[in-house]
């Protein structure tokens, strides 16, 4: 059989079986599961955030010790522009959906 | 206060660092490595970029960091329209090294004119040899003086600023605006691309307009001379203009200033395009063109061109791996020329060293620029974008800017934005 052949049967056992297509992303999961966010690399990304969001005034809100659901649900809303804001429209995109969790873990985990 | 981010991202890197020394004790590529001493990394230039260059690399240990700068401070050029306009104090435009210092980073005041790129060493006025095993240069721009008749440091110090290295500059400017009686007139020359911070000479003109508005001298015109024919920000600017200032401001484009100029007259106090038209003024701002700051254009660093080449990925100079330029000397592909990029590039730059220098985790670089510009109290726009490391330069990922149509509510969101940023920004480069 072809590849194509293969593909459309593929297609008409997912639409069988009631599956999405095409399939909807993966939900990030709302809270972190024990080791699953990579520290080091959200210390890293992290780095990013300081130009702007390491101040003392208002205008732009400091995030460290933040409840990790409520930064990565900001980040996926942003990502989805749910949420609008100019930056962080664009830097929120610019991460991995696996890199928005590693980075909002890390403020999570600060004092 | 430093920021908070810094400690823990410190530690979690010095842990990680530890876990690898053995194999970086195999992978010797350095001279002071293979002695067993910490690697030297020497850092040209203590403003956005060299400044946050050497912070973050020194995090973590590990390196010896030695920061060399001719001036015992850094004076910023974000906000020092704001001092011009009269809406920031120019003492608060003043960053001290002494939390650099703190972090333990070597602080040499002294100007590096020459590189020894055999012998590794860094070269400073007073003949002081510097040696390096991986060289930063993060040194600005140098002006053209020898691109307009008239026009000569001498000339920029006492009667006609550039004022685009904030400093004595700018505060001669400021006292000639203060001097300007209502009706006269302000000449703002702009070069053409590129140069240091796209929309900077537009706010300037913007925020002399505030100042002269504010104090009652709404008969005073603002002759904007421009060498290009369209500009950052064009429409945002160009609105806010006739909101905020009728009547003040007139943009002169390339069309009638002939894309450039030829001579400045500092007795008559006038500025030849190269159309040949002549502009007079009572007070001149004359913005030079620009090139990469002197030790960054040495020995083929910027190729035959005015600013030096780089690896998008890790802003290793394409001719010289040892050797990392960044910020406003380095062509820097679709990242403009400001302080937000610098900063931006010498966080991925030093995580790239740390990786090379000390067999550290690697990291993909991020970058990221925003430009606020104020336009009048309560009223800012911004543009910016993130940016990917392309095959053969840093290249624009996804861009954004303020809408013409924007609310009050927003423009002010915006301009709180910008006073937090600066805020948040020289903690982030001076500690």
């Amino acid at each position: 059989m072809n590849p194509a052949a293969l593909l459309i049967l593929a297609v008409f056992a997912a639409l069988l079986r009631g599956g999405a297509f095409p399939p909807e992303p993966p939900q990030a999961p709302a809270a972190p599961p024990a080791g699953a966010w990579d520290l080091d690399y959200g210390a890293y990304l992290a780095e990013s955030c300081a130009a702007c969001h390491g101040g003392a005034t208002p205008g732009v809100p400091a995030l460290e010790g933040r409840p990790f659901a409520e930064l990565h649900e900001a980040l996926e809303a942003y990502a989805s522009g749910a949420r609008r804001h100019d930056q962080m429209g664009v830097v929120a995109r610019s991460l991995t959906p696996e890199e928005r969790g590693h980075v909002a873990a890390w403020f999570a985990g600060r004092p | 206060m430093s920021s908070p981010l810094r400690p823990a991202s410190a530690l979690t890197r010095r842990g990680f660092g530890k876990l690898t020394l053995g194999a970086a004790a195999f992978g010797l590529a350095t001279p002071s490595l293979a002695q067993g001493a910490a690697p030297r990394l020497v850092v040209v230039g203590a403003g956005p970029g060299g400044a946050t260059l050497a912070r973050y690399a020194a995090q973590g240990g590990g390196l010896s960091v030695t920061l060399i700068d001719e001036n015992p401070h850094h004076i910023t050029c974000p906000f020092s329209n704001y001092y011009l306009g009269g809406l920031y104090a120019f003492e608060d435009l003043i960053h001290g090294f002494d939390k650099l210092k703190a972090a333990g980073i070597e602080v040499v005041q002294g100007r590096a004119t020459d590189l020894d790129r055999e012998g590794k060493a860094v070269i400073l006025a007073d003949g002081t040899r510097i040696p390096y095993d991986s060289l930063v240069l993060a040194p600005g721009v140098d002006f053209k003086w020898e691109a307009v008749e008239g026009y000569t440091p001498e000339i920029a110090e006492t009667l006609i600023p550039h004022a685009y290295k904030a400093g004595p500059q700018t505060r001669l400017l400021r006292a000639q605006l203060d001097a300007l009686e209502d009706g006269g007139a302000v000449i703002v020359a702009v070069p053409g691309n590129p140069y240091r911070c796209p929309p900077g000479p537009y706010e300037r003109v913007s925020l002399i307009a505030h100042l002269l508005k504010s104090t009652g001298r709404t008969r005073s015109k603002i002759l904007l001379l421009d060498a290009k024919s369209s500009f950052s920000k064009q429409a945002l600017f160009e609105q806010g203009w006739t909101r905020h200032y009728p009547g003040m401001v007139e943009w002169v484009p390339a069309e009638f200033t002939g894309g450039g100029f030829a001579q400045v007259d500092a007795e008559a106090k006038t500025v030849k395009g190269l159309s040949g038209e002549v502009f007079a003024g009572d007070v001149i701002n004359f913005i030079p063109p620009q090139k990469a700051g002197a030790i960054a254009r040495l020995g083929g660093l910027s190729g035959e061109g005015d600013w030096a080449q780089v690896l998008p990925e890790t802003l290793q100079s394409a001719h010289d791996p040892d050797i990392v330029i960044l910020g406003d000397a380095a062509a820097q592909g679709d990242m403009p020329k400001s302080a937000f990029s610098a900063n931006s590039q010498a966080k991925a730059a030093a995580a790239a060293l740390r990786a090379r220098l000390l067999s550290e985790r690697a990291f993909p670089p991020r970058y990221l620029n925003t430009c606020w510009s104020l336009i009048e109290v309560g009223d800012a726009v911004k543009i910016g974008a993130t940016y990917q490391a392309g095959a053969e330069k840093i290249e624009t990922a996804e861009p954004f800017i303020s809408e013409v149509g924007e609310s009050a509510e927003t423009r002010k969101a915006t301009e709180a934005e910008a006073y937090a940023w600066y805020d948040s920004f020289v903690r982030d480069v001076w500690g």
